[in-house]
């Protein structure tokens, strides 16, 4: 179902049941990094809704993929980097809007791109690419310490 | 298989007081298991349960995909005369439905009976306006 490398690796399979995995991989390497609770939980969603695209629509819910999400932490620099084949992915072509801002304009309720919406709230950093086949994403968020 | 390991996951109970459904979700709501969730939501509310009170107490995560399956069915119960209200978050998930606004969309409280009360005013009010 997945494998962990030593360089804080982890491959998982295109299929929705594995986002367990990737939560309690990336769950434990943040807190290990110094990140609170709240701050933990963030990363974690963030890289949940990352995978979550990737396996409904690069992956169209076929477990037939492999999803690669690498973690680098560097300072006070946490990054987690997840690559997948699968069709490729132009966020520019999304628009971004807080589920608030949809109900005042239009007085109801709407599900959808709430996940990027998360993706782009809750990290300081975020940036697609797409190199050869694969569509890479990298999310980066800055451990705020007391004592800096 | 998958099925026992989404039990596993998440699970949600379902009781009735004072003509208020009360969901107890259970575990983790994520795209996998909110596939089950959204199910029993749409077997609700098209058997016309439209005042609905979610106790998030042993709840432990929710998605974009869990909070979908509220927003997919809030603007239909809202309609009908009901809500879906939010009641016994969690620290985490309180901030996160803080963080991402849904407390200016939905009616979150403290504790289930101020949630089930909640809805006993919009009928009290309900039935002056009708007097009038």
């Amino acid at each position: 179902m997945s494998r962990e490398g030593r360089n804080n690796k982890i491959v998982i399979v295109s299929d929705l049941r594995n986002l367990k995995i990737v939560r309690e991989f990336v769950s434990r390497e943040a807190r290990k990094f110094g990140f609170d609770e709240i701050e933990t939980e963030k990363i974690v969603l963030v890289v949940d809704e990352v995978c979550t695209n990737s396996i409904k629509h690069s992956y169209g819910n076929k477990p037939t993929g492999e999803i690669t999400i690498e973690l680098k932490a560097q300072k006070d620099k946490f990054t987690v980097i997840v690559s997948y084949d699968g069709l490729p992915f132009d966020p520019k072509k999304i628009k971004v809007e807080s589920p608030v801002q949809k109900y005042s304009k239009t007085g109801r309720i709407k599900r959808g791109k709430l996940g990027m919406f998360i993706i782009y709230q809750f990290m300081d950093r975020v940036k697609y690419t797409r190199r050869g086949n694969k569509n890479i994403v990298i999310l980066t968020k800055f451990l705020k310490r007391d004592d800096v | 298989m998958a099925k026992r390991e989404r039990e596993k996951n998440f699970d949600v109970k379902i009781e009735e007081k004072n003509s208020v459904k009360i969901l107890n979700l259970k575990g983790y709501l994520d795209a996998y298991t909110s596939l089950e969730f959204e199910e029993v939501m749409k077997k609700l509310v098209e058997g016309g349960s439209y005042k609905l009170v979610v106790n998030m107490k042993n709840l432990s995560y929710i998605s974009s995909a869990g909070f979908g399956v509220f927003m997919a069915f809030v603007d239909e119960v809202r309609k009908n005369g009901g809500d879906i209200k939010f009641c016994c978050l969690s620290e985490k998930i309180d901030e996160i439905f803080e963080l991402l606004g849904f407390k200016h969309i939905f009616n979150v409280l403290n504790s289930e009976s101020e949630a089930i009360k909640s809805f006993e005013k919009v009928r009290v009010k309900n039935v002056k306006r009708r007097k009038k």
